[in-house]
């Protein structure tokens, strides 16, 4: 390119408005198709914790006493003769093996399920309100079944419909508090620097000194016993805040420490600002993306772990439904090969953290817009 | 000089911090209701059938003989004598035997399949990283990229499982939950039957390990490679006439190595938990599976001695990634001096 042509191009430049920075890592993230996929899943995935009970056909402890552990079914839209007709199930033909007494489903043509969409059911809430109408149901009565059920009739797609919530509400909440303590404990100890700082620096390195796994299990075993199922999930959000607020603060402190020397800093300080709002007008502002990719990232980190430990059976309590605790079913070996699709919340966890990962990698490659690659 | 004043200077850092988590191990015993006392109290009651009045003169003469009638301070200072001097950890509720004993065999095991890993999840997602990076965009590395992609995304603890579930209904393996097959666990000496026999039941720890180990790897290498590919350091090595293969072993790899050597010491600690998590779910003997025994049954010394050896291993590892780095690169100790 010659000289030339540089030159026209600058001159063009200069004459359109110039997009704000959030602008720009809109116009950047909307172009990179990983990212959006993520947030996609993102939106799916938060639309279940919203909408969970209108999504579930049932409720997550219903139970099916003519369906214990009955198998997935599929969704057909050919009649059994051939033609095309609404969307329907086939129920299950229980047979008992003689020799062995173990239970057979097979699907029968003769018990055909049809399906509908917006079917009243059971009552359930949406953010304080009572609904009725369900996303899709049987019309003639009979359960269905989608996803099979557990060894208590349960429906398995309803209660991990009802687990998002658990699941979401614990991982949103141990990042907000995360965010919330480390860019306060970050912010302050880079701005205001000397003893504070040193102290701070020092707790931040003993707190990530910690093991994180044996330590929540330490911490889990020191929780009451025979507490209710919300005071355990509330104790139990925050021993993951408590480990998680330091990598953070950590991240911060060094951004921090090298944007206090810029100009807009040392001008706002020549204008009299306070630190108060130098910080907030400032500093926070210049933080936020890292602050945002840093939660994005957090998140799948803590669905696994929640996931992990109610798996154990240590962390989300009875009745409480979350993704892990749902499989915690699945831990006895026979109940898994007698159900296999008791595994079928680790579809959701995957997805989760497959999604919350790109949107992450979406927004820090968007984050950085005046870069070229 | 300076190295030796970095180490000095490195471990009299580390010496706090090891105080600091020997005071949370201590307050992790002591934050349980009821002490070692009460639940000898109540096992003896439960095999004897005396009554707790009867047993009550008893108890305070072992209190005494404990320390666990003095403050809190007091128990404090016997608890870290004992650990110090005479590696006495206190005594296990569940077993009724010193936890040294319980956990003495394995956390061996633990540590060992822990840095087996990790020199296996290094080596292969370093391995990885510089072909991804030297084959961009081709299929090579879309797959190195999504094999990395699956180590992070799907969780360790469900492998497990699925490879559980297949070891045990589709492979009708009988490797399952132990560490070795009847017929070797009272040979002591050494063969190699033996240890091929150990492998056939350890191996899906490694597998999983590595797989999710080599991921961060994998993805870091060639990052980094990728953007040390763009140096005008290799730019000119390439014009002095070295070939692509030179520039790259020489002068872009070495480089591109350095953050990976610097997260060492993270790794070690994402292996041991990793370790930890797959061998409660398949149920083979070491640290993890009576960790979460020790939770469920709450037996306190037995947890605080593991929490306490893991954090302190975790604070020598990083010491001696940190050690490491020192001595490879002359910036990192001269960084901690100019900061002072």
């Amino acid at each position: 390119m010659n000289a030339l042509t540089q030159l026209d191009m600058n001159a063009e430049n200069a004459n359109h408005v110039s997009l704000s920075y959030w602008q720009l890592v809109r116009r950047r993230f909307t172009a990179n198709r990983y990212g959006m996929a993520g947030l996609i899943g993102c939106l799916i995935v938060l639309s279940c914790t919203i909408f969970g009970g209108f999504f579930a056909p049932y409720g997550a402890q219903t139970k099916d006493r003519n369906a214990i552990s009955s198998p997935p079914q599929l969704i057909s839209i050919i009649s059994p003769d051939g033609e095309l007709t609404r969307p329907f199930v086939r129920g299950f033909e229980e047979k008992m093996d003689p020799v062995t007494f173990e239970f057979s489903f097979e699907p029968s043509d003769n018990k055909i399920v049809p399906l509908g969409l917006f079917v009243k059911g059971e009552p359930y809430e949406i953010l304080g309100l009572t609904f009725e109408t369900h996303l899709f149901g049987s019309l003639n009565g009979v359960p269905v079944h989608l996803l099979g059920t557990d060894g208590l009739g349960r429906d398995v797609f309803s209660r991990m419909m009802y687990g998002t919530r658990i699941t979401i509400l614990m991982a949103v909440m141990v990042m907000a508090a995360a965010c919330v303590i480390g860019t306060m404990i970050g912010v302050s100890s880079g701005y205001f620097g000397g003893t504070y700082d040193l102290v701070v620096q020092r707790g931040v390195e003993f707190v990530k000194s910690f093991p994180d796994l044996p330590l929540y299990l330490a911490l889990v075993a020191i929780l009451p016993r025979r507490a209710d199922a919300m005071a355990v999930f509330i104790m139990f959000a925050a021993i993951l805040v408590l480990l998680r607020w330091a990598d953070l603060a950590r991240e911060l402190r060094g951004k921090v420490v090298a944007i206090k020397s810029v100009e807009f800093v040392k001008a706002a300080v020549a204008v009299g600002a306070s630190d108060g709002r130098i910080i907030r007008r400032h500093i926070i502002p210049n933080m936020s993306s890292h602050i945002l990719v840093w939660a994005t990232y957090t998140l799948p980190e803590i669905i696994l772990l929640e996931s992990f430990l109610s798996f154990l059976g240590v962390g989300v309590q009875l009745p409480m439904v979350s993704w892990g605790s749902m499989l915690n079913q699945a831990r006895d070996i026979q109940a898994l090969t007698a159900a296999p699709w008791l595994l079928a919340p680790v579809g959701m966890i995957v997805i989760s953290v497959l999604a919350f990962n790109a949107l992450g990698d979406g927004l820090r490659d968007a984050m950085d817009p005046y870069s070229n690659d | 000089m300076a190295l030796l004043l970095y180490f000095v200077k490195r471990i009299l850092v580390a010496i706090p911090l090891l105080i600091g988590i020997s005071i949370v191990s201590f307050g992790l015993v002591v934050a349980v209701p009821g002490d070692f006392v009460d639940s000898w109290m109540a096992q003896t009651m439960a095999q004897t059938g005396m009554s707790a009045a009867e047993l009550k003169p008893q108890a305070e003469e072992l209190r005494q003989k404990l320390g666990l009638d003095k403050s809190l301070v007091h128990q404090y200072v016997l608890w870290l004598k004992g650990i110090v001097f005479s590696g006495d950890f206190g005594q296990s509720f569940v077993y009724s035997r010193p936890v040294t004993e319980v956990i003495g065999l394995r956390l061996p095991r633990t540590l060992g399949l822990a840095i087996v890993t990790l020199i296996l999840g290094q080596g292969i997602g370093v391995f990885l990283g510089i072909y991804a990076a030297t084959h961009q965009y081709k299929l090579g590395d879309n797959l190195a990229t999504l094999i990395a992609f699956l180590g992070i995304v799907i969780p360790k603890f469900v492998m497990s499982l699925i490879i559980l579930y297949l070891m045990a209904y589709v492979w009708n393996s009988s490797y399952i939950g132990s560490l070795y097959s009847p017929e070797f666990i009272l040979q002591e000496h050494f063969s190699f039957a033996k240890l091929w026999d150990f492998f056939l039941h350890v191996w899906p720890i490694l597998f999983i390990s590595v797989w999710a180990g080599q991921a961060y790897t994998t993805r870091m290498m060639r990052g980094n490679l990728l953007d040390v590919m763009n140096a005008q350091y290799i730019e000119t090595a390439r014009a002095k006439g070295l070939s692509r293969r030179q520039t790259l072993f020489r002068h872009a790899v070495p480089n591109a190595l350095h953050p990976v050597i610097m997260n060492m010491g993270g790794r070690f600690d994402y292996m041991v938990k990793g370790e930890i998590e797959i061998a409660i779910v398949l149920g083979i003997p070491t640290l993890g599976p009576l960790i979460l025994s020790s939770v469920t049954e709450r037996d306190m010394y037995v947890l605080s001695a593991i929490f306490l050896l893991v954090s302190a291993l975790l604070v020598v590892g990083n010491l001696v990634a940190d050690f490491a780095l020192a001595v490879l690169d002359p910036r990192v100790r001269r960084a901690e001096f100019t900061k002072e």
